[in-house]
């Protein structure tokens, strides 16, 4: 059943209820593998579960395979012991309980801003499949459809993109609120803004809602600071929130000022920064903010300290005569503070532990070695944090820097195929340097919508910034015509990413031609 | 030369002409001393001849008809109609320009008031970074009184040079430039030279300024045929009075690069504590003088010379603004703005009356970069039998370090003299001595410069790196004047890309370039390799044998002139540091010699402790050596060692050996025979027809390419 956020302190003591009746009195936390907004709920979910006593089992999925393999291999399918198992970041899209044949013993707890949900889960007599939806959610609850037995098709209410962010309602809702709390939940906001699934209105309504939380926070620790007759200006040694309003240019602080323009999503799409006239037009841009060559490419701590405040005031009345888009280039956001020296702006460590995540697996580097170094991350106040940090941003920068380079050096040399609509790109049958680093599906997703955007702005069209697409059902069918030999699957939980297998894919593509070119013939999707 | 349009001249110019005629009864009265005061009451005295008005024109009956109303509303009727006229001749009472003057924004053609709004319209709709220009002057410049300088120092003139070469530099567009260029695109131009829409004008300098802010330069290069087909007169003073007409253009490019980019002096002044400044650079310069051609009319003139920089002197900072101290009151004097010619100093001090002594205060005083290089001409204009000469060239700002020994190079600059003690000393007559100070430096490698790589180069060399006969392709472009050959043009094609340098570790690393070693008999073409390539390659330096020392081919320690200090000087393996360092003769050369570079030949570095100087200077280059065999003949029947007088550590460090031997063949040698005279027809200057010419072209441009694609 679908279960409103105010109800979620209900479950929670139903939770403890059944801990005392079962026998390991574990919790078992299934979290999506993949995305920094899962990390951070998992670490906050895991410290609420800490204060009861509850023993964890955290268990790092990538796609519904892994969590089939899993509930086999622990025979939650005929357990007779009461389980309780929340998933973070999957399971809302597919039915499950169905799929990994779990027992009427396990209590499903789905907390994942994926969507849409699978309509499945839209029944109220359902006690043991809960999945939170929050009030607030882009796909409200009046919007899902009621689920019939005969309805077998899945429907897509809405956009493939819209997701929710539920752990903020997680932590409203219990009213324990843990130290890191802002820092995890601001990030994982951040994480769905930045991979654009969340829309920029949505994202300022949570972030406003976080902000009167963070000054809350703040305010109560000074109290305490004052209390415990500290001077103001020691050292914090606690990582702190702060509200900033910047500049949306990656890693500005830890790079150099041309490097972090020119590899900007948003600058790399409009100037096509990977050509020469492309990089002329961003030293035009610098040297009309009165920003000689040595300032711009020294690192940032080198710059001279009237730089910065100048671009700050200079940027907004500048980038609209160059055709920039001021909004897509200032960030309202938050910033992580350590001591006096260390800060970091909540989207430079959603993408350095994005990078992280997403390094390739091998044998010697498991999916769960990689899961535990990307939470390491998320403590900047230990050593090896720090250290596991500086090397996800220097990743994270290469892999900005492979995406703008290689991405347009694949435009150019027009190696994206396709047509109005639909275009893809073969990494597998072009020279891509690098392309070893393109295998998860958080980078690849990076590099497809940096080709969305620099395709549509090279052929002057707003084909690739769909607010609804058209084409979702046709892509599931056309996934199923192939899939009739077993040759896909769900690559992540992440309903629009799939694993195909290699020699399927010419005939999913020429499946999603036709298609295409039917629709745009006939103005409708049409399906076999 | 005028820039008058050719018409009737106005009622303005001829005002103009008559105040001009009394400006110069006055100026002639002043040369002559006169006391305007003593005799300021004669100017009262009646004159009879003078003080009457004439009869025609002047109507006192119709005036004193009127009362005082309609004598101001007949005067307000007159004003109109007269403004009226104006009006439609194209002048506006208050701001027209002088009639003499007119022609210079109108561009050479009449213009109605109708074309002055549009053009109006115009400057405004390219873009609000423009304000109107300063009302112009009232003053004829062209009409030049006394000594050019002089004239060009006086500040309303001035004014008015900068107000042309301001206006010069927002107008000039690409059209013109085709027109003075006879068709052609000139470089730097905004679009690359695609097809522009119809109404679209492209101005050269500006996109010129925009490029040069871009690239956080200090330079602008303006042409000098565009400002000589757009402003004569400015392009003539320029060539006559250079020092003062490109500090004013200077000036003017400063002020339009400040409206373009605003705030930009304040913010130059903030970041790095001096002065914004633009300085322009003139480039071809159509007069080109040889360095022995130089006599006393070049003095103080614009001048063009070629020539190769044979030494270059450390940088040292130059008093610009000096500002001095007074030892006894502490008063801070200046600024005092220096000249190249002598240090200006203050006599006595304002607040003390003191004579000194005075310092340089450090804080206050502006400096400037100052470089001396050496100009020697280049051998191939050195007339025959002659020795070539040489010139100092003082380079400043911006132009410092912007070539290096070794290179060939245009300058363009001002010839100047100096003082120098010595020479009158030697000489015992007042001679001087003389230098150019440097405007421009061309580099002649700056055509092949891996900077100007445009998109088009690079979509080119993709387009080449698919083919797959790529490397065919480029070892056939390699020296296609030499017959056959196939393996050493493979292996001169390898040495001049290069290997792939590498660093398994911070301490260790391993070289990318290529030695190579051509052992061979007389007459097999290996001298002509080693010209092929350096004239392809981007850095060649060569040598022979014979010619060259231990010191000379890594690096020598020498006594600075200026400063007396020892320092560093360094040799061809230094000077081809990223390039290739050529050796012909290298079994002429003597075996200490030799050894001295072992170490640049493996490690390539090398180390010098010698006069107190412990460094390394790093020499990372392939070097490429031709040498003959023992007794001027290979023989098959030794083995290549005994077959060649050099020992086994430098032959271990090279990485291709090639013999080339020339056996005795018929066949062969009739193609080859046929090659070669074939080649010597086809470049007779005599017998190019018009076909030959064709295929003769083709080969060049083949061979062209070969060579762009090698840099």
């Amino acid at each position: 059943m679908l279960l409103p956020a105010s109800r979620l302190l209900q479950v929670y003591n139903a939770v403890k209820t059944d801990k005392h009746s079962s026998e390991d009195r574990a919790v078992l936390i299934f979290v999506a593998n993949g995305d920094v907004d899962s990390l951070c709920s998992m670490v906050q979910l895991e410290s609420i579960l800490a204060k009861d006593d509850f023993t964890t089992s955290v268990i790092p999925v990538e796609n519904y395979e892994d969590v089939q393999e899993y509930c086999k291999k622990e025979n939650l399918g005929e357990t007779e012991d009461l389980k309780s198992v929340f998933m973070i970041n999957c399971g809302a899209t597919d039915d499950v309980r169905q799929h990994c044949d779990l027992s009427d013993n396990v209590r499903l707890v789905i907390i994942d801003s994926h969507r849409p949900i699978w309509h499945g889960y839209n029944v109220e007599e359902d006690q043991n499949t809960l999945v939170v939806l929050d009030d607030d959610d882009p796909v409200p609850r009046h919007e899902m459809p009621e689920y019939t037995r005969q309805d077998a098709e899945l429907h897509l209410g809405g956009s493939l993109r819209h997701r929710d962010n539920l752990e903020a309602s997680n932590s409203e809702g219990e009213e324990e609120e843990e130290d890191e709390d802002e820092e995890m939940t601001e990030q994982g906001v951040t994480d769905q803004f930045i991979l654009q699934r969340v829309d920029p209105a949505q994202y300022t309504q949570w972030r406003q809602e976080l902000e009167d939380h963070v000054a809350q926070h703040n305010m109560e620790e000074e109290q305490e600071e004052d209390i415990e007759q500290y001077g103001n200006n020691r050292a914090k040694h606690r990582p702190t929130v702060v509200r900033i309003e910047g500049l949306r240019l990656a890693f500005l602080k830890r790079w150099t000022l041309c490097s972090s323009m020119l590899y900007n999503h948003h600058v790399a799409t409009r100037f096509q920064t990977w050509r020469e006239a492309g990089k002329k037009q961003v030293d035009f841009l610098l040297s009309k903010l009165n920003i000689r060559m040595e300032q711009h490419q020294a690192s940032f701590t080198s710059m001279h300290p009237a730089v910065e405040p100048h671009l700050r005031e200079k940027l907004p009345q500048t980038v609209a005569t160059f055709g920039l888009n001021w909004e897509l280039l200032k960030y309202d956001g938050f910033e992580l503070h350590y001591k006096n020296d260390f800060k970091l702006p909540a989207m430079d460590h959603v993408m350095a532990i994005t990078a992280m995540l997403g390094r390739p697996r091998t044998p010697e580097r498991t999916p769960q070695d990689i899961f535990q170094e990307a939470l390491d991350c998320l403590y900047p106040q230990t050593k090896e944090g720090m250290a596991l940090l500086t090397k996800g941003i220097e990743r994270a920068k290469d892999v900005a820097v492979q995406i703008v380079e290689q991405g347009g050096l694949a435009l150019t040399r027009k190696q994206v195929q396709g047509q109005r609509g639909f275009w893809y790109l073969d990494l597998a049958n072009i020279s891509f340097t690098g392309h070893h680093e393109f295998h998860h599906p958080s980078t690849l997703l990076k590099l497809a919508i940096f080709l969305r955007d620099a395709n549509a702005q090279r052929m002057k069209s707003t084909a690739g910034l769909l607010v609804s697409n058209p084409f979702a059902m046709p892509l599931l069918e056309a996934l199923k015509d192939c899939g009739a030999t077993g040759g896909y699957m769900q690559a992540t939980f992440d309903s629009s990413i799939f694993v195909i297998k290699k020699h399927l894919v010419t005939a999913f593509c020429e499946e999603m031609r036709a298609v295409v070119s039917a629709y745009q013939t006939c103005g409708a999707p049409v399906m076999d | 030369m005028s820039d008058q349009p050719a018409g009737e001249p106005g009622l303005l110019e001829n005002e103009q002409v008559e105040e001009e005629q009394e400006e110069q009864v006055i100026d002639d009265e002043e040369e002559e001393g006169e006391d305007l005061l003593d005799n300021m009451a004669q100017d009262y005295r009646p004159m009879e001849h003078l003080d009457t008005y004439e009869q025609v024109g002047i109507d006192e009956e119709e005036e004193d008809g009127l009362n005082e109303e309609e004598q101001i509303a007949a005067r307000l009727a007159a004003e109109a109609q007269l403004e009226r006229r104006d009006r439609r001749e194209g002048l506006r009472t208050g701001r027209a320009l002088p009639a003499a003057l007119v022609g210079y924004d109108t561009e050479g053609e009449t213009e109605d008031f109708d074309d002055m709004r549009r053009r109006r319209r115009r400057r405004l709709s390219f873009g609000s970074t423009f304000s109107e220009d300063v009302e112009p002057v009232h003053v004829n410049i062209e009409e030049t009184r006394g000594r050019l300088p002089e004239w060009i120092a006086q500040a309303e003139v001035a004014a008015e040079v900068k107000r042309r070469f301001r206006h010069f530099l927002k107008t000039f567009t690409e059209e013109d430039a085709e027109d003075v260029e006879g068709g052609r695109h000139g470089d730097g131009l905004a679009n690359g030279g695609g097809p522009r829409p119809p109404g679209h004008v492209s101005r050269v300098y500006v996109s010129k300024i925009r490029d040069m802010m871009a690239a956080s330069r200090c330079s602008l290069e303006v042409k000098y045929p565009h400002l000589s087909k757009q402003h004569p007169l400015l392009s003539m003073w320029l060539a006559e009075a250079p020092c003062l007409m490109i500090d004013l253009m200077s000036q003017a490019a400063r002020e339009v690069v400040l409206e373009m980019f605003e705030g930009e002096d304040e913010f130059f002044m903030m970041t790095k504590r001096s002065e914004f400044e633009v300085f322009v650079r003139i480039v071809d310069l159509p007069v080109a003088d040889k360095l022995r051609d130089l006599r006393n009319y070049h003095l103080n003139g614009l001048v063009r010379v070629h020539g190769v920089i044979t030494r270059r002197t450390s940088v040292f900072p130059q008093l610009r603004i000096a500002k001095y101290d007074c030892t006894k009151c502490g008063y801070l004097l200046g600024p005092f703005i220096q000249n190249s010619e002598q240090e200006v100093k203050p006599v006595n001090c304002p607040s003390c009356s003191s004579k000194g002594p005075f310092t340089v205060n450090n804080t206050e005083t502006i400096y400037r970069d100052y470089q001396k290089i050496t100009l020697q001409e280049s051998p191939a204009t050195v007339p025959a039998g002659r020795l070539p000469r040489h010139k100092e060239v003082v380079l400043t700002n911006d132009l410092i370090d912007c070539a290096r020994p070794g290179e060939e190079v245009d300058v363009t600059g001002v010839f100047v003299y100096g003082y120098d003690a010595s020479l009158n000393v030697k000489n015992s007559f007042p001679v001087f001595n003389t230098h150019i100070e440097a405007n421009y430096i061309a580099r002649k490698e700056d055509v092949y410069s891996l900077y100007s790589l445009t998109d088009e180069d690079k979509h080119a060399i993709m387009t080449l790196a698919k083919d797959p006969r790529i490397g065919e392709r480029i070892i056939k472009s390699m020296a296609p004047s030499i017959y056959g050959h196939e393996f050493i043009k493979t292996g001169v094609a390898m040495a001049l890309f290069g290997g792939q340098e590498k660093h398994p570790s911070p301490a260790y690393r391993l070289r990318g370039d290529i030695n190579m070693l051509l052992l061979g008999d007389p007459g097999v073409a290996k001298s002509q390799f080693l010209k092929y390539m350096e004239k392809t390659a981007a850095r060649a330096v060569y040598t022979t044998g014979k010619g060259a020392s231990a010191v000379g081919l890594t690096a020598s320690v020498h006594r600075d002139p200026m400063t007396k200090e020892w320092t560093l000087e360094g040799g061809a393996l230094v000077l081809a540091d990223k390039g290739v360092c050529l050796i012909d003769e290298f079994d002429k050369m003597n075996d200490q010699d030799r050894v001295s570079i072992h170490e640049a030949m493996e490690q390539q570095s090398i180390s010098i402790s010698k006069a107190g100087i412990v460094t390394q200077l790093q020499a990372r280059c392939s070097v490429i050596a031709a040498a003959n065999p023992v007794g001027g003949r290979y023989d098959p029947s030794k083995t290549f060692a005994e077959n060649v007088e050099l020992s086994d550590p430098i032959l271990s460090r090279f990485d291709i050996m090639c013999v080339i031997r020339d056996q005795v063949d018929p066949i062969q040698d009739q193609r080859l025979a046929e090659f070669v005279v074939g080649s010597h027809m086809r470049n007779h200057p005599s017998q190019l027809d018009e076909n030959e010419e064709q295929v003769w072209v083709a080969e060049q441009s083949s061979h062209e390419a070969g060579s762009l694609l090698i840099n």
